[in-house]
């Protein structure tokens, strides 16, 4: 690819964002990661700059201020971002929130990983 | 000579007397008219009355007008009809003489009949050549005398019947020649054959030799009296034991006693039927005693059987409700002595909107109709205390099956009530927190999950880049953090758990020192950011001193934690007025509670979020910025409610929050 890939990952918990970040380089070293603290924050990051278009989307469920779903319902209503794949992440999933994550406009409902290897082996299914 | 004024007829010559002396004639009537016998003579086949003295007047009841010259039949018509005339004429037609000793003749004088007996001749006269001319009649009243006679004979007649009727005998004792005269009963009564001779001694010898005196006190007596009476044993042949009663009479002449006569009666069936009849009444009356008795016991051991029962009220009641009896567990369960409340109504323990609403009437109506009513309800004592009862009204019944009264059986339930009223409050309760804490496990463990899960994440980089000491140290510190940050949780969520538990013990708290302990537990925080407190004067109450502690703890840590600058905190203290008790829930407006407030200066947070911040695991705030569990405000609201209490949240985003704990006095 001779463009660099973007991934956005919204978050509240900074270590969440540094396992994040670990595993992306170890899969891409080339993409760039960009994180925000909240739900707002990242509407107001994508909505500032309409040149920004992550690859990724990346957004955790449980979310102060502005929940997971909420954010996501918001940012899958942008219409420059359309080509964006959405991940929504959780610590657990269920038949139900998947079927509303996907109907919201993410790709699918991810659960946390617990150790490296296997956020790894997620990332490298998801961003290849 | 003078004639008296009598009746004649025709001259003597006409008489056709066949008179020897012709000059006895008119003698002669005069002596037929002196005669002190009723004559008359009928002279011819229609019997004319020719000759009738005075004394045939008076017995005929007629004047001599009435029935002289003319047919007797005439004169005296009745006697026609009484068969005198078919006599008298037969007497005239074969000239035979008819003598009657006593005849009935019935004759009307003045409408009035009167019944005679006569005694009369009826002779026939001839005449010089042999001819019946007439009849002769020669009559004597005897009515009297028949009278007398038949009288007597009938009352013979009757006394006879009657001594044989009554099985007496009779007998008769005269003393000068000693003649016994007695019937044939009598031998009988003394059990002897009846052609037995019985003589006066026997009555002696015969006599139950312990009754003789009996005999002789009632002969002197019957000596003195002229009446003799006794009852006596007598003694039969065959040995066996007879009862005769002697009545009589002693009979005098000038004095002088003569003889003795009277009746005997064998009363042996009357000794024995009334010496039956005697013991019949004994046994009747011992068994009437006995059944007495026994009833009396039968009640004696029914009263002592519900008397003594202290668990139950057992009375009862006549057709109306109104307490016959009382027994120690209607004492006990009602509170009325039985000198109190026997002959008063069951209303008595009914409450005013019962009685008004007529249920006792309506609980013995039903217990007569259906034999049985039950009901458990509100009762009162004597002393007007409330309590529980169950109760049970019977109807008893007489043979016919009517109605006669009921039985009442009350028992106090109010134990009982208050035991399930409890039981069903608890297990609301226990249900409740069951249902808590299924959720927080939940949510517990969930959340348990995350620092674990970094715990995994940060060991697995650890072990990537263990010649990086950077790093090293910079993932130990996660380690330990998250581990830290998991216990932490484990002991909040054990704190919180214990929170309810029963152990927890109310004490006399002065809050003012509970406030203080926790500032100094502050301090190195107040110290460090340069907080100032200030605290109003805060009340002594009843409540659980750990719990208290927790509670401002919390409140005062937020209060210091989520603040951006210098903490300024005011805890202020007041009376909560009714208004505001209204505002908030869970609380009694009709009770006091303090109002205690903890305001801070810090970032506050949405008013929206007023009541969600304190349910448990609930953060307004993102993990990194402030620290916390989460369960902090769900533990501070646990325990306001634990003391009966609330607490309330008021807030504005970058204006502080302010937090009231409402605590009953």
């Amino acid at each position: 690819m001779d463009y660099t890939r973007q991934c956005l990952f919204i978050d509240d918990d900074a270590d969440d964002q540094d396992f994040f970040c670990e595993a992306v380089k170890f899969i891409d070293p080339a993409m760039e990661c960009f994180f925000a603290d909240d739900g707002i924050q990242a509407i107001n990051k994508l909505e500032d700059n309409e040149n920004f278009i992550p690859d990724f989307i990346f957004i955790n469920m449980n979310m102060p201020r502005m929940s997971g779903p909420e954010c996501l319902a918001r940012i899958a209503k942008m219409e420059h971002l359309a080509k964006s794949r959405i991940y929504m992440y959780s610590s657990s999933s269920n038949d139900q929130l998947l079927n509303e994550v996907r109907t919201l406009g993410a790709q699918d409902l991810l659960v946390k990983p617990s150790s490296i290897s296997e956020m790894r082996a997620l990332l490298e299914r998801i961003l290849s | 000579m003078s004639r008296p004024d009598h009746s004649i007829s025709g001259t003597p010559d006409s008489f056709g007397l066949q008179v020897g002396e012709a000059t006895l004639g008119p003698q002669l009537i005069n002596i037929f008219h002196q005669a002190p016998v009723a004559m008359c003579v009928l002279t011819g086949r229609d019997l004319v009355v020719t000759f009738a003295n005075s004394g045939i007047l008076e017995i005929w009841g007629k004047t001599s007008e009435m029935v002289l010259n003319k047919p007797l039949f005439i004169g005296l018509p009745e006697a026609a009809i009484q068969g005198f005339k078919s006599i008298l004429e037969k007497v005239f037609t074969t000239g035979e003489t008819f003598i009657a000793n006593e005849m009935p003749i019935d004759v009307t004088t003045d409408g009035v009949t009167h019944h005679r007996f006569v005694k009369f001749i009826y002779q026939a006269i001839r005449d010089e050549k042999e001819n019946v001319m007439g009849i002769m009649v020669i009559a004597e009243d005897i009515t009297q005398s028949v009278t007398a006679r038949k009288y007597k004979e009938a009352n013979e007649i009757r006394n006879k019947l009657a001594i044989e009727a009554a099985n007496m005998a009779s007998f008769e004792w005269i003393f000068n020649d000693s003649q016994f005269i007695y019937s044939e009963r009598l031998p009988q009564i003394f059990g002897l054959d009846p052609n037995t001779k019985f003589r006066q001694e026997h009555f002696i010898e015969l006599i139950h030799p312990e009754d003789r005196d009996i005999r002789d006190k009632a002969i002197r007596k019957a000596m003195k009296t002229d009446t003799l009476f006794y009852e006596a044993r007598i003694i039969w042949p065959d040995n066996s034991i007879h009862w005769i009663r002697l009545s009589g009479k002693v009979e005098r002449h000038n004095e002088e006693a003569i003889k003795m006569y009277g009746m005997v009666l064998d009363i042996t069936e009357q000794r024995e039927h009334a010496a039956l009849l005697k013991e019949l009444v004994q046994r009747r009356t011992k068994s009437l005693e006995r059944k007495n008795r026994e009833l009396q016991a039968s009640e004696l051991r029914f009263q002592r059987m519900t008397e003594e029962v202290e668990d139950y009220a057992i009375l009862l009641l006549d057709l109306d409700g109104t307490i016959l009896n009382w027994n120690k567990g209607a004492e006990k369960i009602k509170g009325y002595r039985e000198d109190e409340i026997v002959g008063k109504n069951i209303t008595e323990f009914y409450l005013p909107r019962d009685r008004r609403n007529k249920l006792p009437e309506k609980l013995i109506r039903d217990a007569s109709v259906k034999g049985r009513a039950t009901h458990e309800g509100e009762r009162i004592r004597k002393d007007g205390t409330v309590f529980w009862g169950s109760i049970t009204i019977t109807a008893i019944h007489d043979e016919d099956g009517e109605v006669i009264g009921f039985s009442k059986v009350t028992r106090d339930l109010t134990e009982r009530k208050l035991a399930e009223d409890q039981l069903r409050q608890y297990t609301a309760e226990l249900e409740f927190r069951n249902q808590e804490l299924e959720q927080f496990a939940y949510i517990a463990s969930h959340d348990l999950q995350e620092p674990l899960r970094k715990i995994r994440m940060f060991t697995g980089m650890l072990a990537d880049n263990l010649d990086n000491r950077e790093l090293v140290s910079k993932y130990y510190e996660k380690i330990e953090s998250s581990a830290a940050r998991m216990s932490d949780l484990i002991q909040s969520v054990l704190n919180y758990s214990r929170l309810d538990k029963t152990e927890n013990k109310f004490e006399t708290i002065d809050l003012n020192q509970i406030v203080s302990h926790v500032l100094s537990d502050f301090e190195l925080l107040i110290e460090e950011k340069q907080a100032v407190i200030l605290c109003d004067v805060l009340p002594v109450l009843r409540a659980i001193p750990l719990q208290m502690t927790q509670l401002f703890s919390n409140l005062i840590g937020n209060a210091l934690k989520f603040c951006e600058k210098e903490p300024r905190i005011t805890i202020g203290c007041s009376k909560a007025d009714a208004e505001m008790l209204g505002s908030v829930s869970q609380l009694d407006v009709k009770k006091e509670y303090y109002r205690i407030c903890i305001k801070d200066n810090g970032i506050g947070f949405e008013q929206k979020y007023a009541e969600q911040i304190f349910t448990i695991f609930q953060r307004l705030n993102s993990k990194s910025t402030y620290e916390g569990t989460g369960i902090g405000l769900a533990l501070c609201k646990k325990i306001a409610e634990n003391h009966r209490g609330n607490i309330t949240a008021s807030s504005e985003p970058g204006k502080g929050a302010e937090f009231c704990i409402f605590l009953p006095v």
